[in-house]
């Protein structure tokens, strides 16, 4: 079995070391066969890593110890289907994953610039192939996940209990999706560079994958988040932890991206810098990756250095310089056809919500990488913690609060006052009232008095954007306001798609704000009948309760909470502890309401039946998942293929083009 | 046109200076505030007096040192880099994954009875970042 | 066991993917097609474009002149694909016109 799944991967390897040199030799001497065999090639190595993925399941289904990577992930107690996730559990897995996740965007990418770009098919294939072919490298040389050992061992290690969880089970795949989904665009850039006619539709045929990488990479992190939320029990959902940090960073890359392209298609601005950021967005999942397994970063800097680590930084530096060669060779072709025409337009806000978006971007890598940069430059290994996130981030994405209101309302090319003074005074009017409804209700931090006027204001003006569109509608075609509404978010996805993104993107930040700014905390020692009070809940502890679950020994404080005189029901707060003497996990009592959040941990007990809790009040941390709900349903509306014009639609162009061509 | 022009430029490359100064400020702001220095517990014996109030400290959870108070509300034990050791104290959220013989970072400053003081505790999780050779583990 | 499936997998990757080598079928048949429905793409993105700009303009987000302007632009783009996407229709039609090209 083992042996079969080495021999897949190397097999995979080799087909794709052919398809890279296939490809190239058949751009060059123009021959169509020598491409479709490079294309097969590619074909055939997602089969192989398809069955060298299938040969890990097996083990990992059936419990087959003989494999170290089984040994070390699964044991007998843990639940089937973990052993299954434990696929990604680990490094070898992990990075198997990564190359099959490659495998199957390669043949979709292939196949979808084969239908519309045939003339890029040749270089998408040879920087997928290549990328392919370094991750398989390592899978056969460095870490191969079939690695087995003489004498099996009885029984596995199994995964930490921290990992048993549906959101630990699902965020990394879907991060991978992201991380992954980076890499077409980039190949398509690379190809349409290196073919040299093609690097503005190359450009935008980009822009579809990213907008889907971008997608995955906002439900991984809201996965993380959650996960960080509901199972490590320390009441936040953030740390700017390096790897965390890692995957936040790609992510403003794209989105700085999906902006910005919007630009070029239609102003044919910027071609350039969305180049620029299609690479840096790749560049930054590979890092992201080096961070993630070298460990050079991770909370403790005694961690191991694996050999791993510089063969990522190797390939990173490798495929930056050849990247940054080829749009160098090809800069001017990317000349963009038109100017900046004035410092208040559309096209300026734009400009300037890509520079807040890769400030923060930069801020966010100087803060990650900040004790190996001290270390070289001062020899003293110095951290910046959240508080310097903290500091630098906020600001700027007020910034970026502010442009996703003044955007929609500022015209192309040239706002004239007039006109933005009459699409300002209702918005305004908006932000306005939200500041004044809460300072009257009590709130007196001006940081977030700031954001909730802001996004008063923002979310007035994309009521307003659907108003005004509606009313285009009822004009022109006489539909009523229910059927103008639907037509107009169907004809126009990717607006109106953004807009609803954009509302989602503000119940997030407010979420973020609320919960960061107006949490409480208290820790209480409890003697079973006394009460502790926190925000506007009183919490009593009714005793302690024992039962085992999955090889752990499951104690739970059972709790009653009240609301003034308003019993809210019981809740318990429970802490595993695993049968191997040393792991321990948080069961949290979570009460989640749109107001705020009750999250109580349970933190020690004693003999006599006291017992410390530590009770938690989270302000709108429900509006940062709802935030996340209508995220998915705007992109969602805005990556569904555009409806086609109608007949009509199509021919009245052509009748204007009678006189307008001449 | 040319006159306008010139203008533009100079509100952009004014712009773009002025955001580049901005940026720099905030980042120089938050490094004033989130600094500190990460030691080992060598370096912190021998050279305690000269460092900074505030350290990060990494190294491991010495075996059989961890000790609870009564309620579990205050936590103390030993931290080793293999050669010296250093006892900590600290109050606060212990994460699940802390436990004799794994790594941990703390961060806060010396007390005067020699034990540290702890602000913050960090745990390394251990499956998530595997030595790259299974052989070691 | 192990190794006859793997010597199998091999002989059957490697026919597979060296198929297209061996001549007969000329791998060019995808050119026409592919170049119509790159010449589709932009036509409909030229449209969309159109359809954009309309509404940017009836909310009052364009001067009438940059309208204009910039509704021409698309409009040339748009015509020049549906004029290319007729003549390769054209060129489709009449097989005999087509062998005449290949030469």
């Amino acid at each position: 079995m083992a042996s079969l799944g080495r021999f897949a991967l190397l097999g995979a390897l080799v087909l794709v070391f052919y398809a890279v040199a296939a490809a190239v030799l058949g751009a060059r001497t123009r021959r169509a066969a020598v491409i479709a065999s490079a294309v097969r090639a590619l074909g055939g190595s997602a089969a192989l890593l398809a069955a060298a993925a299938l040969v890990l399941f097996v083990a990992l289904g059936t419990r087959d110890y003989g494999f170290l990577y089984v040994a070390a992930h699964v044991n007998d107690t843990q639940p089937l289907v973990y052993d299954l996730t434990a696929f990604w559990g680990g490094m070898e897995g992990s990075l198997l994953l990564w190359a099959l996740v490659l495998a199957g965007y390669t043949l979709l990418a292939v196949r979808a610039v084969g239908r519309t770009q045939p003339a890029l098919v040749p270089g998408v294939v040879a920087v997928l192939g290549g990328v392919a072919a370094f991750f398989l490298l390592l899978l056969t040389t460095v870490t191969s996940p079939f690695a087995t050992a003489p004498f099996p061992p009885a029984d596995g290690a199994g995964m930490n209990p921290l990992l048993l969880n549906p959101w630990m089970a699902i965020h990394p795949p879907t991060l991978y999706l992201g991380y992954v989904g980076l890499t077409v665009p980039f190949a398509i850039v690379i190809a349409a560079l290196v073919s040299g006619h093609a690097a503005d539709g190359g450009v935008l045929l980009a822009r579809r994958w990213m907008v889907w990488a971008w997608y995955c990479l906002s439900m991984g992190l809201w996965f993380g988040a959650k996960w960080s939320y509901v199972v490590l029990g320390w009441g936040g959902y953030w740390a700017w932890d390096p790897v965390e940090n890692a995957a936040l960073m790609p992510w403003l890359v794209a989105t700085a991206f999906i902006h910005s392209v919007m630009i070029q298609e239609r102003r044919e601005m910027l071609g350039r810098w969305n180049v620029v950021l299609v690479i840096v967005a790749f560049g930054l999942s590979i890092f992201g990756t080096f961070l993630t397994r070298s460990g050079v970063l991770s909370s403790v800097h005694s961690f191991t250095q694996s050999s791993l680590g510089t063969l990522f930084l190797v390939f990173l530096a490798a495929a930056m310089l050849a990247a940054f060669a080829i749009a160098a060779w090809r800069w001017d072709s990317l000349r963009g056809r038109h100017e900046l025409d004035a410092a208040l337009s559309r096209e300026s806000a734009f400009v300037l919500n890509n520079v807040l978006f890769l400030a923060i971007a930069l801020a966010v890598f100087l803060g990650t990488v900040f004790p190996v940069i001290s270390e070289v430059l001062t020899g003293r290994r110095i951290n910046v913690g959240p508080p310097f996130f903290n500091h630098v981030v906020p600001p700027l994405a007020v910034g970026l609060l502010v442009l996703m209101g003044v955007g929609p309302l500022l015209a192309w090319r040239r706002s004239s006052a007039e006109h933005l003074r009459r699409s300002f005074l209702a918005p305004g009017a908006a932000g306005v009232a939200v500041a004044a409804l809460v300072l009257a209700g009590g709130m007196r931090a001006s940081g977030p008095i700031l954001v909730f006027a802001l996004a008063g204001f923002v979310a007035a003006t994309i009521v307003l954007e659907f108003i005004g569109g509606i009313r285009v509608r009822q004009l022109l075609r006489g539909e009523p306001a229910p059927r103008a509404l639907v037509a107009l978010v169907a004809r126009n996805r990717r607006r109106y798609g953004g807009y609803i993104v954009h509302f989602g993107m503000l119940l997030l930040l407010c979420g973020v704000t609320g919960s960061s700014v107006f949490a409480t905390q208290r820790l209480a020692t409890l003697a079973p009948g006394e009460s502790a009070a926190v925000g506007a809940y009183r919490v009593r502890y009714d005793g302690l309760g024992q039962s085992t679950a999955h090889g752990a020994l499951v104690v739970g404080a059972r709790l009653r909470v009240f609301e003034g005189a308003r019993d809210l029901g019981p809740l318990t707060a429970g802490r595993n502890l695993y049968l191997n003497g040393r792991d321990s996990t948080s069961d949290v009592a979570l009460r989640s309401t749109p107001r705020d959040d009750l999250y109580i941990t349970l933190v020690g007990w004693a003999q006599d039946g006291r017992a410390t809790l530590r009770l938690l009040v989270n302000p709108l941390v429900m509006w940062m998942w709802a935030g996340a709900l209508v995220l998915t349903a705007g992109a969602f509306i805005a990556m569904a293929p555009e409806a086609r014009p109608r007949a009509a639609a199509v021919a009245a162009p052509v009748r204007v083009m009678g006189t307008a061509g001449r | 046109m040319s006159a306008a022009r010139g203008r533009r430029t100079l509100v952009f490359v004014g712009g773009t200076v002025l955001i580049v100064l901005a940026l720099a400020y905030l980042v120089y702001g938050g490094i004033q505030q989130g600094a500190t220095y990460w030691v080992t517990v060598g370096e912190l014996r021998q050279r305690e007096p000269s460092l900074p109030a505030r350290v990060r400290l990494g190294g491991t959870v010495a075996a059989g040192t961890v000790r609870w108070d009564d309620a579990h509300r205050h936590l103390s034990f030993v931290i080793t880099d293999g050669t010296s050791t250093m006892p900590v104290r600290y109050s606060g959220v212990v994460p699940d994954i802390f436990a004799e013989g794994r790594q941990v970072v703390v961060e806060g400053g010396v007390a005067r009875d020699g034990t540290f003081d702890a602000t913050t505790l960090l745990a390394k999780c251990p499956t998530k970042y595997n030595p790259a050779d299974p052989k070691s583990q | 066991m192990t190794a006859v499936i793997a010597v199998g997998l091999a002989a059957v990757a490697a026919w597979y993917v060296l198929a297209p080598l061996r001549g007969g079928r000329r791998g060019a048949a995808g050119g026409a097609s592919a170049e119509r429905a790159g010449l589709v793409r932009e036509r409909e993105t030229a449209l969309h474009s159109l359809r954009d700009l309309a509404l940017d303009h009836a909310t009052g987000k364009m001067s009438d002149a940059d309208y204009d302007a910039l509704r021409s632009r698309q409009e040339i783009v748009a015509i020049d694909a549906l004029r290319r996407l007729d003549a390769l229709d054209q060129l489709a039609s009449r097989p005999a016109t087509r062998e005449a090209r290949a030469e």
